[in-house]
């Protein structure tokens, strides 16, 4: 059956969550919100413009990193359907952890900005 | 804010009550601290007892430190910094990399120089991982103390950091929770709190507070958990996906400027020169020198100066260490301006507040101040609502111990940075043993069973004592004295010595006043009428200094008026007593008010031209004129009505009486009706 698996997942996620809802939510909001944080601001240096002085991928992460913490969280506490919440919060960590782990092994990104 | 859901504001609330309940005793230690630490410079000027003027890095500071580094080998000669201590004298810290045992990272290693910026003596040299050791390079125990408990609470590296800065995050999510659960933020701007000591009154207080200084708490949160993180977490992590984990090319890439390698022997060239140039170029002061590859043809000075006026962040200028030829100022972050550089400069700003000198730094004071009322008033509401439970009762008790014992264990630790100065103690082991002390003193009487009240009464009596003393040990120890102070104009000295007696006579009447809070509608409108003529009051004497100073007069082509300084003073005092005096009738929400109020009139004032306030004045005239007419034009009418009226009833009067049925008989006088009519009618005529 074609999509049958993913369907199947996210059934299964929803129940999980939705069983769950206080569990869910201090997880995303804890642990869960950190981790996307720290990915999101370790491969920011690979899509953030570098502006003309060429440092601007090195200096606005290091700068927005309480922000976007708090951003991640406050999203976290507001998002009323969770399982959405879990879904955004995991494809971004997703995402952007796999980028900063290639960049980390070297495969993508140069080693200066 | 409207939009939110029942269950989203309820969620956000329990965010903002539990972080600011579990973490709020840190959050007070480390905002208080800060709010201290604002004034390190000058703290550290008054504590130092140095007899020489504190003179920025000029004149004559090639001498003392070229014989120095030409008899220095030439490993050291890479990185050489040079500043100044509270006392005044050099410091200058030639230094090479090497891996530091005690932390595995590399550090900065080399000897350290303290050398007399008048005769040019080395007064110390120590050899190691200086920056490990504030005794080699530091004046004054007390500032490295309170600055080191503000940005790592005294816990070891990198933990303090990482504490710190999540209670910096805390801060932020507690500003923005509480911007969100509020309804009707700007309509409660200026609504004063209901009086009493009812839970409702405490939670007007605690709001009130939170929303003049949300902003601040935001911006505050922000730099500081930047600060906090930059170093520990963000940094590394940076390098390691962008840089390979080279952290030095990171540095480099951010911070050096640009270099082609060149290691011909070649003379330095002339500092003194150089630092004329640069004070040329900009007028602020010189706050630190960089050196990189002394006596090599591709040396680079780098001056760090003072922001010049209208500016936010310090001015990097880089010379050429050969030539001494300018090579143009830099910005903080990379080679060539950015909107990142930009940003990146105005963090340092906002969270230390040291760009308009004093003035900046005693907004910042006061807004440190509020900030610890509303994480104190937070913490007992959230406490009060549940004063039924034991644990919380205890909670209670621990937030007062804390909210007097901490400022009562920094005067502790002030007491022993002096005594150790006069028993030739070293004052870098007895500040924190008096900071101890001072604290297991008000745990202990934290611990004695007596009314929560009565506790707070000795505890404020305590400050008052501490406060008092603290001038009088700072004396004792050897310290300038007033008019030696004021002879050699230092201004730190005499200033917080005064704040110290002024705070102890305040906390001394407070601690002598009995308990009272007004009740009923017309305390609250006593208390809101008290803010409104505090804030006048300043407005007017504000109004007063920009009207006559000779500056602005100058600036805007007026009659030049000479003003006396000692005026100038009074005014300026005359400003902060209606605030000082809110404070006195212990109206600690009407005082948040009056400072946020007199911080925008004052704006408004000062950015206000005299044409526009001509203009204003002129409309504000024509106003009250129409005004007045309009009154005069009523009052006419209604006295004519008023005529009217009594003339009609008069005459209904008479009429009812000349109508009157015949059928009673009753005794009369002698007199005709006729004559009655008219006597009536005479008499509503006159």
């Amino acid at each position: 059956m074609v999509g049958g698996f993913p369907l199947k997942a996210a059934t299964v996620l929803r129940d999980t969550v939705e069983c769950n809802p206080t569990v869910s939510r201090w997880l995303l909001a804890g642990p869960g919100a950190l981790t996307a944080a720290v990915t999101i601001i370790a491969a920011m240096p690979l899509w953030w413009p570098p502006g003309t002085a060429g440092v601007d991928n090195i200096v606005y992460p290091l700068l927005l990193t309480p922000l976007i913490w708090s951003v991640v969280f406050i999203y976290t506490c507001l998002e009323e359907n969770l399982t959405r919440g879990v879904l955004v919060i995991g494809s971004a960590t997703i995402v952007q952890g796999f980028a900063a782990g290639l960049a980390l092994l070297g495969v993508i990104g140069g080693h200066a900005p | 804010m409207k939009f939110l859901s029942q269950s989203q504001l309820k969620r956000l609330t329990a965010v903002h009550g539990w972080s600011g309940t579990i973490l709020g005793i840190l959050l007070y230690a480390v905002v208080l601290t800060g709010t201290v630490a604002v004034f390190g410079h000058e703290i550290a000027t008054w504590s130092a007892g140095g007899h020489r003027v504190h003179a920025p890095l000029s004149g004559d500071v090639d001498g003392k430190v070229r014989p120095v580094l030409d008899s220095l080998t030439k490993g050291y000669l890479g990185e050489i910094s040079i500043w100044d201590d509270a006392q005044g004298n050099l410091v200058m810290f030639p230094h090479a990399h090497a891996r530091n045992p005690d932390t595995g990272q590399m550090d900065e290693y080399g000897p350290i120089f303290r050398i007399d910026n008048q005769t040019g003596d080395v007064l110390s040299r120590h050899d190691g991982f200086a920056y490990d050791r504030p005794d080699w390079y530091s004046a004054s125990a007390l500032e490295e103390f309170l600055v080191d408990l503000h940005a790592q609470l005294y816990i070891p590296q990198p933990w303090g950091l990482i504490v710190t800065g999540i209670l910096g995050l805390c801060m932020m999510v507690a500003a923005l929770s509480g911007l969100m659960m509020h309804r009707h933020m700007i309509r409660d701007l200026f609504v004063a709190a209901r009086p009493g000591e009812r839970l409702i009154s405490a939670r007007d207080r605690h709001i009130l507070a939170g929303t003049w200084s949300l902003v601040f708490a935001f911006l505050l949160g922000f730099t500081g958990s930047f600060y906090s993180f930059a170093g520990t977490v963000t940094f590394p992590l940076l390098a390691q996906v962008a840089f390979g984990g080279d952290q030095e090319a990171l540095i480099e890439t951010l911070y050096e400027p640009k270099v082609a390698e060149n290691a011909t022997p070649t003379p330095f060239a002339d500092l003194d020169a150089i630092l004329a140039k640069a004070i040329d170029h900009t007028p602020g002061g010189v706050v630190l020198i960089d050196i990189a590859r002394y006596g090599r043809a591709d040396a680079r000075v780098s001056i760090w100066q003072l922001p010049p006026d209208r500016g936010l962040g310090y001015v990097h200028n880089v010379f050429d260490g050969a030539t001494g030829r300018f090579l143009g100022s830099r910005p903080i972050v990379g080679n060539t301006p950015s909107t990142g550089s930009d940003i990146y400069s105005l963090v340092a700003p906002l969270h230390f507040g040291h760009f308009a000198g004093v003035l900046s730094k005693s907004v910042w004071v006061g807004l440190g101040a509020a900030m610890c009322y509303v994480i104190l008033s937070g913490m007992r509401l959230w406490v009060r609502r549940r004063e039924g439970e034991r644990l919380w009762r205890g909670f209670g008790r621990a937030v007062t111990v804390t909210s007097y014992g901490l400022p009562f264990a920094m005067l502790a630790a002030g007491h022993g940075f002096f005594l150790a100065g006069a028993q030739s103690g070293d004052p870098f082991l007895w500040t924190p043993v008096g900071f101890l002390i001072g604290t297991t003193l008000c745990i202990a009487l934290g611990l004695v069973p007596i009314e929560t009240d009565r506790l707070s009464r000795v505890f404020r009596g305590l400050l008052a004592v501490g406060c008092a003393a603290l001038p009088m040990l700072r004396l004792y120890a050897d310290g300038m004295g007033w008019l030696d102070a004021a002879a050699e104009g230092q201004g730190a000295v005499l200033s917080l010595d005064l704040t110290f007696l002024t705070l102890a006579g305040l906390l001394a009447l407070w601690t002598l006043r009995a308990p009272r809070w007004p009740t009923g509608g017309g305390a609250r409108r006593m208390t809101l009428l008290a803010t409104i003529a505090a804030v006048i009051a300043s407005t007017a004497v504000l109004a007063l200094l920009a009207a006559t100073d000779p500056k602005r007069r100058r600036a805007f082509k007026l009659t030049p008026r000479p003003r006396d300084p000692w005026t100038a003073r009074a005014m300026a005092a005359g400003v902060v007593l209606p605030g000082i005096l809110l404070l006195a009738a212990d109206n600690g929400a009407a005082f948040i008010v009056w400072m946020g109020a007199v911080t925008v009139t004052g704006w408004v004032v000062a950015a206000m031209t005299p044409q526009r306030a001509t203009a204003l004045y002129q409309g504000a005239t024509n106003i009250t004129q129409t005004l007045r007419t309009w009154r005069d034009r009523k009052t006419e009418t209604a006295q004519r009505l008023a005529e009217l009226e009594h003339r009609v009833a008069a005459l209904e009067a008479a009429l009812a009486a000349a109508s009157k049925p015949k059928t009673i008989r009753k005794p009369r006088p002698k007199r005709s009706l006729s004559r009655d009519v008219a006597d009536t009618a005479a008499a509503a005529d006159v």
